[in-house]
């Protein structure tokens, strides 16, 4: 009974209805969780699907703020242009850096992704004159969204209100693409590269191909969720593309569980609600954060969406018996 | 007699212990010819060195006139060689029927091999289809392997140990229809320990003895003479 429910659907309606609770500050959460989500889902390709380990996904992170908010606050482009072409860009800077690294495995490919991404963020770091340097850019602005008081009741709406309606959908048709690649052919091969590259590449798979096939699409998507942060976060400074960015979004994906499709972006909820609370009481998040990790790794090996699957397997067999 | 394939002094090394110490064979269009030995002979790495997953450190490999030691598997299997690994491992998550599909959008080969002719040899698999793959038995998953393989239309198929660790039942009919495979045209290269499985099937053997051809001739000869077979085969 339980798998009937369209739970996908019930959480979107239920996410589109936040602005109405009429906090400022569930608004802001909710918009964070959103995009970290995308991020999240995106690097599971790679991690859950293919079976690559990238350190150094925020690069493409980063590259899509970057891109998004050099194009909107310095040339004054629309969000329009400035979003599909942060994941464009992304992909494009993924595909030359896969290149190199899809010609290594395991822990060589995750240190050659770590090293892209360090040279990455060191221009953002130094290149004054576009990237704004250590300063980063701040007061990127917000899309134009006067169109939204066409729509009945979006019109009152505050503007952070809309733009994380904005962002919602976006994140919704982006989500909704990454599902459709993952059971597509395409995904399939992937999950067979995941099972056994070599087994994989004398079925006629040509593993490596496919490998810099599935970075790119990683790193569009992590360009578009970049993208949206800028706007959200109301600037982009270098830190978006410095190794700890990479580390946080794969704990997210590792705490919500890499083998399902859902689980990075449960666990981009779960780790940005528990922040948000435990920073509240205590400065040692760190600290809470490590025990946490340890004790998923040894009790939760899943995450908490591969915990909860193997729970209701467990009570629809005895439902069953 | 132009060869399908030839092996001209194959040696092969896994970094520093060597495996192949000079192997040639040949292997005509429509013959089955099988390797023949104990265990660590380098039948194995006769297989994944044709294959391309083991490069040889020296030597030919001759596919059709050309050389092809050195190019990557995939390439390997779009020419039109085929391996069933000797582990039989199939793709544990996706379905029988996914197995299958995913093997012929792989190797994208012009062939008269689909998943209903696949069926047709392989009837059980057709029921098994909607099946995950990792909770076939083993010898559900040894014919979803070959019929894997023969999703990328191959013109050689390598068998490496086809008949391990199955029960006895099951060896027969995967003998009967391994041989139907051969009657229909394929070229089969047949890996095997144990003389029972190999010389129903076989028309030429290849004795292997630490990384070397210790001796080669009709299988008849082999199948006659227990002489012969004990001298070469005897434990």
């Amino acid at each position: 009974m339980i798998n009937r429910i369209p739970w996908v659907l019930v959480i979107f309606l239920v996410a589109l209805w936040v602005p109405w609770y009429g906090s400022r500050f569930y608004t802001f959460l909710a918009t964070d969780i959103a995009i970290l989500a995308l991020f999240a889902l995106s690097l599971n390709l790679l991690l859950g699907y293919t079976g690559l380990v990238s350190f150094g996904h925020a690069a493409y992170f980063g590259i899509g703020a970057y891109t998004s908010a050099i194009l909107m606050k310095t040339h004054g482009m629309p969000f329009a242009v400035s979003f599909p072409a942060a994941g464009l860009m992304a992909a494009a800077f993924a595909l030359v850096f896969g290149y190199f690294c899809v010609r290594l495995t395991k822990i060589y490919f995750a240190m050659l992704t770590l090293a892209f991404a360090q040279i990455v963020w060191a221009i953002c770091f130094k290149w004054n004159d576009v990237t704004g340097g250590e300063q980063g850019m701040p007061n990127v602005p917000y899309p134009d969204m006067s169109w939204m008081a066409a729509i009945p009741g979006l019109g009152g709406l505050r503007l952070g209100d809309q733009f994380y309606l904005l962002v919602l959908v976006l994140v919704a048709l982006a989500v909704a693409a990454l599902r459709r690649i993952v059971s597509s052919p395409f995904g399939r091969m992937l999950t067979v590269i995941r099972e056994n590259p070599e087994r994989a590449e004398f079925i006629g798979i040509n593993v490596r191909r496919y490998q810099l096939a599935a970075f790119a699409v990683a790193g569009f998507f992590a360009g578009l969720a970049g993208a949206l942060f800028g706007i959200f976060n109301r600037g982009v400074f270098p830190d978006f593309a410095y190794w700890t960015k990479s580390a946080e979004v794969l704990i997210m994906t590792i705490l919500g569980g890499m083998g399902h499709f859902w689980g990075p972006a449960v666990g981009a909820m779960v780790l940005t609600l528990l922040n948000q609370q435990i920073t509240s009481y205590t400065e040692y998040w760190p600290l809470i954060l490590g025990s946490i990790l340890v004790i998923l790794l040894f009790g939760f090996p899943g995450g908490i969406v591969g915990a909860l699957v193997a729970a209701g397997r467990r009570l629809t067999r005895r439902g069953n018996a | 007699m132009s060869a399908l394939l030839a092996l001209h002094d194959i040696q092969t090394a896994y970094g520093l212990s060597r495996v192949l110490f000079g192997i040639s064979l040949e292997i005509a269009a429509g013959e089955c010819v099988c390797l023949l030995g104990r265990n660590g002979v380098g039948k194995t790495t006769t297989m994944r060195s044709i294959m391309g997953l083991t490069r040889p450190s020296a030597g030919r490999v001759v596919w059709k006139g050309g050389d092809i030691a050195g190019w990557p598997p995939h390439r390997v299997a779009r020419a039109g060689i085929g391996l069933v690994p000797e582990d039989r491992r199939v793709f544990a998550e996706l379905t029988v029927w996914e197995n299958l599909d995913v093997a012929q959008r792989a190797c994208r080969r012009p062939g008269p091999w689909n998943v209903q002719r696949v069926y047709e040899v392989f009837p059980k698999l057709r029921e098994l289809a909607d099946r995950q793959a990792g909770f076939l038995s083993g010898g559900e998953q040894q014919m979803l392997t070959i019929g894997r393989t023969l999703m990328c239309n191959p013109e050689l198929l390598l068998l490496d140990e086809p008949s391990e660790g199955l029960a006895p039942l099951v060896v027969d009919r995967l003998l009967e229809q391994v041989g139907e495979l051969k009657q229909q045209g394929l070229t089969i290269l047949l890996a095997e320990q144990g003389v029972d499985f190999s010389l129903r099937l076989a028309d030429r053997v290849y004795v292997l003895e630490k990384g070397t051809v210790r001796h080669s001739g009709p299988a008849s000869e082999l199948r006659e003479d227990a002489v012969l077979r004990d001298r070469l085969l005897a434990l």
